[in-house]
């Protein structure tokens, strides 16, 4: 039966499809994958959000208020850390009467106190070798800790109402030796009810037995934390809060307005007391880790754009590639009488069709990577809430809307020129190589457009040009920017330039299949340079990342020499985890004769014009340890007592000088005035930003713990090394370095940084070697009469799949090298541009270079893998028959 | 020994020769049980009506296709069970050929493409055989240049090189002046037959052009896959009454 139907092309565009889903495949393989990271990442987000409300909404369940106390003005600013880390900030508590007394009220069925502090489990490794004959050898102390989360020690809780921890196994502690552990850090580091552990809390470790393992609102433990839950008063004991609490949980009889008692206990205190509603609490708690969240998200979401926009680069080259195999067909339909502006409406209809199926599949790749993403940190004892992964219609809606609108603008201009094809061609017998407009034009646009941005990068170097809405930074970034485009612009016009310096070279290794594979590279320099260009930007990125890393880590090498004068710090292992260091180290440390000189600093949080700012203070031989600059006054002025030091940017920004007064606000004492004697610069990370004597500050309590050490010694020798290890080991969660060990941290740290960077990039890299593919396939399909002619005259097979392999290398090569390039260039105009703020060092690493160098040569000759099988299996007979 | 040496300067021969396309009622039998020797030093030309199989004969006595039976010597060895990369290589070191069209690689000049099998072959080519060669193709002054630099004559004429540049044992050529004017027919096919008279090279070519054929020593009509006649040095005449007489039947 003959059908007819009103929309002939989109019928063929259809049948086309489904003819060919490999092509689907092919051509929105990088759509695929740049959406799948979209979702992922929002899957990823949106469900850990979700899973927190719950988990915080499940915190308070059967609670209906919290009261905390009122904190400091200045101290509000840092209530969201949780009080950790090396500044011994005070936080108001609210002390046991006032739990007795809100108990008292008629309407409230019942109150309890929370207490939560930094507890640190110790586990004892191996005895470390020594050479000791006298004294027992030291054991490993490690740290016990989940991931990077946090260490926790709180007040196990009895009360009925609302039981947010809950025993798997065991009893709850009765006395000061018991300690409940969370089931995660029971798992993953092989505890048992009854064993025993050591637990540092406070200024001094001590032994516990376990006496049971409990689970928290049905997850191991919140965030991933570490939690040591002790009876109550030794909790406050060991947490710094005898006699206190840090809130106060309240449920209220049933006959009562919930918002009437509210009120009745604000009243009680209101000058200390904040009484807020338990969603309230939940909310504020969820919403602080969710914004961490978020930051995440937008940092996968940058990545998935970088993807996308390599991706563009491929639909576009792939497009033109099918389009070009099917010229056939579509000058046959010229050829039937379709106009133009049908060829047209058909391309773009079949990548109408192509985008939808590529997006569906981008989001269900999309959904399998969250859920690999949310298994691998459960393997990684992240402990993310447990809780269903969600897609919110809103992402699947972008991801469709992001993957559609790329398609189909990556498709217009190869969809143009397909509709230009000859009626003629269809009658011709040879399959042509397209012959392209001059590149002439194209080196001169592309000149133009990276003269305009190398003028406002070199504007802000050479300080000729300064643009007045944007930052230098900024001028720099789009001047670099501006360059890519240019650059891409004029890559094709430069590949037979670029081709002709490795020629010989090729030549020379592989013989007359090199000089066929480079030929080959520079028949269609278009198509090669197009192709070269999506690596481009994986690499551009890539050697910016390493440039820029590689010149922070010198940097740090030079500053730690210039500015640590110490033979050792001493510092907290764990800033996030540990508050800082018991204040017997330094003690026993001036106890060896061979110790010459040893500076304490100390911290703590002060008001100062209503704002929060860090107070430190210091030993007079810190000048000798740490090198510090004189801008204003004297260290003489500042041994003085009731005087004060203040960083030189402080001063600056504060406007302060020598001679003026300063009221501080401080903890548990109250307002005092200071005398300014002396601004300096202190070359390193500073720990405060004013400083007093540590021996004028009565108000540094003895029990305060210190945040930095650092000392001389007569000689390093490995004996007085061991020595000190072995007093240092004696102080669980301290950690020293000396310079070595300095510069090997601060490089681990941007190495860290670094090779996350690599990964995500890493995916540009892949969506590149689509790309690859796809031209060499291409290329091996117009050339079937040449390579049947080479294998008919006696060339192996093993040998055209080399000649493959080589022109992709070469492809693989022009673009690492104009990536490589562009982004060594780009990190160095980068670091000239911040040398006002003290970035100096320029360097590259050559290893790495080559390393990212040799990777995408690599890529390329897997992308190649397909094609020159392709080409090495070809058919002889049909190759060069003629019907 | 194989059983139809009947001259001791046979160099390539084929034996009960069948080549069957396709399976079972859809088969066609390009080739039916061919036994034929082709001598040295002599210039063969196999001709037929479409569809006769000559060009079959031509593909599978070069190695470029395999037989479905029988076999196929070089001298003394059976090539047609070599492996692809055994017979690669024979194609390479002892075959040259000329096809009808796309005989050059665009991107290689002239001499590279005549030297392409030895470089292929990671061989230095004979120089002083390539200069010769060169000479008698009369293309010395064209080595620079790309194959679309050059008319259709002198690109097969540089084929014709390629092809004797490795002093191969037998020369294939495929309607090698099919796709050429009458001027440049000519010269090619007196360059070849003065190739085999003076470079002692031997030659089997396939043509439909009895004008073609007529430069051969020796002229093969083929069939519907048979072998229908064996003419030694017809002139023109009778190969064109042979053609006839074929076509008629």
């Amino acid at each position: 039966m003959f059908g007819f139907t009103k929309r002939p092309l989109f019928l063929i565009a259809w049948k086309n499809l489904k003819t060919y889903p490999v092509r689907i495949f092919l051509t929105t393989s990088s759509i695929i994958l740049g959406v799948a990271v979209i979702i992922a990442s929002n899957i990823f987000s949106e469900s850990n959000k979700s899973a927190f409300d719950n988990l915080f909404i499940g915190i308070y369940e059967g609670v209906d208020l919290v009261v905390q106390p009122i904190q400091e003005d200045f101290a509000q600013g840092f209530s969201g850390d949780g009080g950790q880390g090396p500044v011994s900030f005070e936080v108001k508590k609210i002390p046991d009467e006032k739990i007795q007394e809100i108990q008292n009220l008629p309407s409230v069925k019942a109150a309890w106190g929370d207490v939560l502090g930094y507890a640190q489990y110790i586990k004892f490794g191996d005895r470390k070798d020594c050479h000791s004959l006298s004294e027992e050898c030291p054991r490993e102390t490690i740290l016990v800790q989940n991931g990077f989360a946090p260490t926790f020690g709180a007040a196990w809780d009895n009360n009925p109402y609302a039981a947010q921890w809950s025993l798997v196994e065991g009893k709850p502690p009765t006395n000061i030796r018991e300690v409940v552990m969370d089931v995660l850090t029971a798992e993953n580091h092989d505890f048992a009810v009854g064993d025993k552990v050591t637990v540092l809390a406070g200024a001094t470790p001590a032994t516990f037995t376990i006496s049971g393992i409990a689970e928290f609102a049905n997850v191991g433990s919140p965030g991933g934390a570490t939690f040591a839950l002790f009876d109550f008063t030794t909790a406050q004991k060991l947490l710094d809060s005898t006699g206190k609490v840090d809130l106060i949980n309240v449920v209220v009889e049933n006959n009562y307005d919930v918002n009437e008692v509210k009120e009745q206990i604000a009243s009680l205190d209101s000058e200390n007391l904040n009484v807020i509603n338990a969603q309230e609490a939940a909310a504020e708690q969820a919403d602080s880790i969710k914004q961490g969240l978020d930051f995440f998200n937008t940092i996968l979401n940058v990545f998935a754009g970088i993807a996308i926009f390599v991706g563009a680069f491929i639909i576009q080259n792939t497009f033109r590639i099918l389009l070009l195999q099917r010229t056939k067909e579509l000058s046959l339909l010229r050829a039937l009488g379709t106009s133009k502006r049908q060829i047209y409406r058909l391309v773009i209809s079949e990548s109408l069709f192509m985008s939808i199926v590529g997006s569906g599949l981008g989001i269900g790749l999309g959904i399998g990577l969250a859920v690999a993403v949310k298994e691998g940190l459960q393997y990684f004892e992240f402990g993310l809430p447990e809780g269903p992964l969600v897609l919110t219609t809103e992402a699947a809606l972008v991801g469709l809307a992001i993957g559609v609108t790329v398609t189909i603008l990556s498709s217009l201009l190869p969809a143009r020129k397909a509709s230009q094809v000859s009626p003629m061609e269809a009658i011709r017998d040879s399959i042509s190589t397209p012959k392209g407009k001059s590149l002439f034009i194209r080196l001169i646009f592309g000149t133009l457009i990276s003269t305009i941005g190398f003028g406002m990068l070199f504007g802000v170097l050479f300080e000729f040009l300064d643009l007045p809405t944007l930052s230098s930074l900024q001028q720099v970034g789009f001047g670099a920017g501006i360059i890519f485009i240019g650059i891409s612009v004029i890559t094709p016009s430069i590949t037979k330039p670029f081709v002709f310096i490795f020629e010989k070279f090729y030549n020379l290794i592989f013989g007359i299949l090199g000089k066929l594979a480079t030929e080959n590279s520079k028949r269609t320099p278009r198509r090669t340079a197009s192709t070269a260009s999506a690596l481009m930007i994986g690499l551009t990125l890539i050697s910016l990342a390493n440039v820029i890393t590689t010149s922070f880590k010198a940097q740090a090498e030079t500053l730690i020499s210039e500015v640590i004068l110490a033979d050792y710090q001493v510092s907290a292992a764990n800033v996030f985890a540990s508050p800082g260091i018991p204040t017997g180290l330094s003690e026993e440390l001036l106890e060896l004769d061979e110790v010459t000189k040893l500076s304490r600093t100390r911290a703590t949080v002060v008001g100062y014009n209503q704002r929060p700012l860090i107070l430190g203070a210091v030993d007079e031989t810190v000048f000798d340890l740490v090198k510090t600059d004189d801008i204003e006054g004297s260290r003489e002025g500042f041994l003085k007592k009731d005087t004060i030091g203040i960083l030189k940017q402080t001063a600056e920004r504060e406007g302060l000088s020598v001679g003026d007064e300063v009221l501080l606000t401080i903890p548990e004492e109250g307002e005092k005035g200071f005398t300014v004697s002396y601004i300096f610069d202190w070359t390193t990370q500073p720990p405060a930003e004013f400083f007093v004597l540590l021996e004028n500050s009565s108000f540094f309590s003895d029990e305060s713990l210190d945040t930095e050490l650092y000392f001389n010694v007569y000689e390093k020798t490995p004996e007085l090394e061991e020595k000190i290890n072995s007093i240092v080991d004696g102080y669980p969660g301290v950690a020293i370095r000396d310079e070595d060990g300095l510069v090997e941290e601060a490089n681990n740290q941007i190495q860290l940084l670094l090779n996350v960077i690599y990964g995500f990039l890493s995916i540009s890299i892949f969506v590149a070697l689509f790309g690859i593919t796809n031209t060499l396939s291409l290329s091996v399909y117009e050339r079937t009469r040449e390579i049947g002619l080479m294998r008919a005259i006696g060339t192996y097979r093993k040998q055209i799949r080399r000649m493959i392999f080589i022109e992709s290398s070469i492809i693989a090569i022009f673009g690492a090298a104009l990536g490589t390039g562009l982004g060594i260039f780009f990190a160095w105009s980068l670091i000239q541009t911040l040398a006002d703020d003290g970035f100096t060092v320029f360097s590259v690493s050559i290893s790495q270079t080559f390393l990212w160098i040799g990777i995408s040569i690599i890529a390329g000759v897997v992308a190649a893998i397909l094609p020159a099988i392709r080409a090495s299996r070809q058919n002889i007979l049909e190759a060069i028959s003629y019907e | 020994m194989h059983p139809n040496i009947e001259f001791m300067n046979v160099i390539i021969s084929a034996n009960n020769l069948t080549k069957i396309y396709g399976e079972k009622e859809t088969s066609v039998t390009a080739l039916d049980n061919i036994n034929i020797n082709f001598n040295e030093m002599q210039f063969t030309a196999i001709m037929g009506p479409s569809g006769s199989g000559k060009s079959t004969l031509l593909h599978c006595l070069a190695g470029l296709d395999r037989p479905s039976s029988g076999q196929i010597y070089l001298k003394d060895s059976d090539i047609s069970t070599l492996n692809d990369k055994q017979l690669t290589k024979i194609r390479r070191d002892s075959f040259g050929f000329v096809f009808q069209a796309f005989n050059l690689i665009p991107t290689l000049t002239a001499e590279e493409n005549i030297t392409l099998p030895a470089s292929i072959a990671g061989k230095k080519p004979d120089m002083d055989w390539v200069k010769k060669v060169v000479e008698t193709v009369d293309i010395s002054d064209r080595l620079t240049h790309r194959p679309n630099e050059l008319s259709g004559g002198q690109q097969q004429r540089v084929a014709a090189a390629r092809a004797m540049a490795t002093k191969p044992e037998v020369i294939f050529a495929d309607e090698p002046s099919g796709n050429l004017d009458s001027k440049s027919s000519k010269e090619l096919l007196v360059f070849m037959k003065s190739v085999v008279e003076e470079l002692n090279q031997t030659i089997i070519m396939v043509t439909h052009d009895p004008y073609a054929a007529s430069f051969a020593n020796r002229v093969v009509m083929l069939k519907d896959g048979k072998i229908a006649s064996d003419l030694e040095e017809p002139t023109q005449e009778e190969i064109i009454s042979e053609v006839t007489a074929l076509s008629d039947i």
